[in-house]
């Protein structure tokens, strides 16, 4: 009998696979995280306000322009809800943020969405920050699609052994912890406070909008739908909202198409886009990142507006 | 989908399995499930470019068998214009359309009208040059008499749709791949671990080499070359040479490797390009079956190579239509015609290409000729012509001799991957694959196998998708 089928053959190239598996999984074990900066094991802690803070509260979610540019105690104070700021970082993508809410939302709840525009370009992201989240926080896995997930931990254990060899070829940066991307720079309810008080980099990051064809994806509408009929279900409320960003990274056109199809679709929108364009004074190191004023003016605005559009959630009305 | 994606590395294993399990008792069996997984591989980047392949493929497949039921020469030769038209057509809207209506454009205005033309948003089909080469060349050869046409459609298809070389080759000759999908294939285990071993040194060129050269590259043609100096230009180059070839070499490799995992022989389309000792044994070298393609489809039937003129004439015209076949861009024209141009030398003084294997003592000659193949890849990587000629003229006007920035490039980790590539395709150079037949024991190989898998992993970047560059061809 010839003992050389196909079976056999795949099973010694499976034996080498399983061998550098091992390999790899020893690294992943005895190494070095994937990165020394600690961003974003900031979600650990936020998980855990919103599991203890009960229902109603805010969620807030988005990418890093909410996790930069939104005072949580302010809407705490007009609200008179609890706050949690979910947003990280915009590369985790639509789909990771829309499970994340569903994940913590509950009765009478406001889920307030205010996405970067490549979330709505490109909903369902493959952004190395995914990476990161679950290499700081398994627990995050469960907010990636489960027919994802083993791609995302064979990249984990890729990522374990590129540390592994930077760090052995003294080729890690931030050694000690990033001044400003780190787990402890935000406050209790999620917001990042650490750049409020850091000096203002001379320049913007240049991360302008790359020129697209479709300002909303298709893939966009049916993630809101899940998110909104998870909400229905729970007896929760979305609303969505837009960035604050500066004046030099605006898109008034890509900004206004998207408005136009979050109306199309029948989502409830807070605001317009131009009235949350700010000064690139006011922004930190890129153009999502509102400072101190911008901050402070950012979350006014989504106020003003939110009060107008639901009287009924405000206890204290902001001045226009 | 990409070789070098994790959809890719879920899907190589189940079709192998399903392939040598459950499809493998009967001919048909086996060729229905390599279309299923040709089309299913096809339609994860855009399940409406099927249509497109279906289409070319029954209308070349039913004129192969209009021409081989009639014995009117001059019906047969309308059958085969008809067949390259409507492959020609395809191609040319697909790839061309955009560019002819804006050159046209141009033309008008240069003559003083002012025409209103607009372009249309093409998306272009990945592989379509390629598939449309393979079935044009059926056709063609059943016209000569040279082929028989198949009366097996799901054959047919499973040939021009062939997943490992659909997306960028090699372009295959109904003569040695439909021949195979004709014959059930058996199980070879020597072939399928050689197979194997060709698909890791593939992905090594490409995710190692070409990947890791890419961002220099990308930086150094961004430069304005006006004010970049000579040096940095010439790196620039040397490194595009290498990245280019890691990318459609490694893609070729694995396309081979992974056809021999399935009991196919495919044609080599690289062997060692770069150890080439003139412009025209390069040709033998590189892109092998686009070569033979366009020698036997158009320069032999330009029938000119008699005489010195008309060969001249005739290499010109062929290497301006390669260049052509590339893009729709008067770069891709002007890379051919310097190639055609590289030529002059060897038709005036009546040489052919060498085709023995290079030897140390060959050097000068195989850096001279390295030396003229990196320059016409200017011409290929450029934004555009002004940009090309602007980088050549920068790096031949501001190549002052500077070590120091020598040394900065030749310190790279780039130039150490780039210079173990060499090493080992030098000292392997005569055999299929440097990875083919390793004189070493098991262990030792599967040591040799692991390290360079760790090497690809310390170089496998997650955070973006790097496609092959020949997709776009």
């Amino acid at each position: 009998m010839d003992r050389r089928t196909p079976f056999r053959f795949l099973g010694r190239a499976m034996a080498f696979g399983a061998l550098l598996l091992a390999v790899l999984a020893l690294v992943a074990w005895s190494g070095p995280p994937v990165t020394p900066v600690d961003f974003t094991a900031a979600s650990i802690a936020k998980h855990a306000r919103a599991r203890a803070v009960g229902s109603p509260k805010v969620l807030l979610v988005g990418g890093s322009n909410v996790a930069f540019g939104v005072a949580s105690g302010t809407v705490e104070e007009a609200l008179c809800m609890p706050v949690v700021n979910l947003a990280l970082h915009a590369g985790l993508g639509f789909g990771y943020m829309k499970n994340e809410a569903v994940r913590f939302m509950g009765p009478g709840d406001l889920v307030i969405v205010a996405l970067e525009e490549s979330n709505y370009t490109d909903p369902v992201k493959d952004h190395e920050v995914l990476y990161q989240m679950v290499d700081r926080h398994p627990d995050a896995l469960r907010f990636v699609p489960w027919w994802d997930r083993p791609r995302i931990m064979a990249g984990l254990l890729v990522l374990r052994l590129q540390s592994a060899w930077k760090k052995a070829t003294g080729l890690w940066t931030y050694a000690k912890g990033h001044p400003l991307y780190r787990a402890d720079g935000f406050d209790a309810r999620g917001d990042m406070v650490a750049h409020i008080e850091l000096p203002r980099p001379a320049a913007l990051q240049d991360d302008g909008l790359e020129p697209v064809q479709d300002a909303v994806s298709d893939r966009f509408a049916p993630l809101a739908d899940d998110l909104e009929r998870h909400a229905r279900a729970v007896g929760a409320e979305v609303v969505y909202t837009w960035p604050g960003r500066a004046r030099s990274g605006y898109d008034a056109a890509r900004s206004a198409a998207i408005l136009a199809t979050l109306h199309e679709q029948g989502r409830a929108v807070l605001g317009r886009p131009e009235q949350f364009v700010f000064p690139d004074s006011m922004c930190h190191d890129t153009r999502y990142h509102l400072r101190g004023e911008g901050r402070a003016e950012r979350t006014r605005r989504l106020l003003v507006e939110l009060c107008r559009a639901r009287p009924g959630r405000c206890c204290t009305t902001p001045a226009d | 989908m990409l070789f070098n994606s994790f959809a890719f590395l879920v899907f190589l294993p189940v079709v192998f399995v399903l392939y040598w399990g459950l499809f493998r008792r009967t001919l048909r069996a086996q060729n229905l499930f390599v279309l299923a997984a040709s089309w299913f591989f096809y339609a994860w980047w855009d399940w409406r470019f099927l249509g497109l392949i279906f289409i070319s493929s029954i209308t070349d497949y039913i004129i192969g068998l209009r021409m081989a039921a009639t014995e009117n020469e001059r019906t047969k030769s309308r059958l085969m214009w008809l067949s390259v038209g409507v492959s020609i057509g395809i191609l040319g809207f697909f790839k061309y359309f955009n560019f002819f209506i804006t050159e046209f454009a141009d033309l008008l205005q240069l003559l003083g009208f002012h025409p209103h033309i607009h372009t249309l948003r093409i998306i272009l089909p990945v592989g379509i040059s390629f598939y449309t080469f393979q079935t044009l060349s059926y056709t063609i050869d059943i016209r000569r008499g040279q082929l028989r046409p198949t009366r097996d459609p799901v054959a047919f298809m499973a040939f021009v749709s062939f997943f490992p070389q659909l997306a960028a080759g090699p372009i295959e000759r109904a003569q040695n791949l439909l021949k195979q999908f004709l014959a059930r294939r058996e199980f070879n285990w020597d072939q399928a671990r050689d197979g194997l071993r060709q698909m890791l040194w593939g992905l090594f060129k490409k995710v190692v080499i070409a990947d890791g050269c890419a961002p220099i590259v990308d930086h150094i043609f961004s430069l304005d070359p006006a004010s970049t100096s000579g040096i940095t230009l010439f790196f620039g180059a040397f490194f595009f040479a290498f990245q280019i070839y890691g990318d459609f070499s490694g893609y070729s490799d694995m396309a081979i490797g992974m056809a021999r995992l399935f009991g196919f022989q495919l044609s080599r389309n690289f062997a060692y390009p770069y150890f080439s000792r003139s412009v025209s044994e390069f040709w033998r070298r590189w892109h092998i079956t686009l070569s033979t393609w366009f020698r036997d489809y158009v320069y032999l039937p330009l029938g000119g190579w008699r005489n010195k003129a008309g060969r001249m004439r005739n290499i010109m015209i062929t290497f301006a239509v390669s260049g052509l076949w590339h893009g729709a861009n008067w770069t891709f024209i002007s890379w051919g015609v310097l190639h055609g141009l590289f030529h002059v030398p060897m038709v005036v003084r009546g040489g052919k290409a060498a085709k023995d294997d290079p030897a140390p003592r060959d050097l000068p000659r195989i850096l001279f000729t390295f030396l003229l193949v990196t320059v016409a890849w200017v011409f290929f990587r450029a934004a555009d012509l002004g940009h090309a000629v602007a980088y050549c003229k920068g790096m031949v006007a501001h190549i002052a001799w500077s070590p120091g920035a020598v040394l900065l490039y030749l310190w790279r980790p780039e130039m150490a991957m780039i210079a173990l590539l060499v090493a080992v395709e030098w000292a392997r150079r005569t055999l299929p694959h440097p990875l083919a037949g390793l004189p070493f024991a098991p262990p030792a190989r599967w040591v040799c196998y692991m390290a360079l898998v760790l090497v690809l992993l310390l170089h496998v970047d997650l955070s973006t998708s790097h496609e092959f560059i020949y997709f776009q061809f």
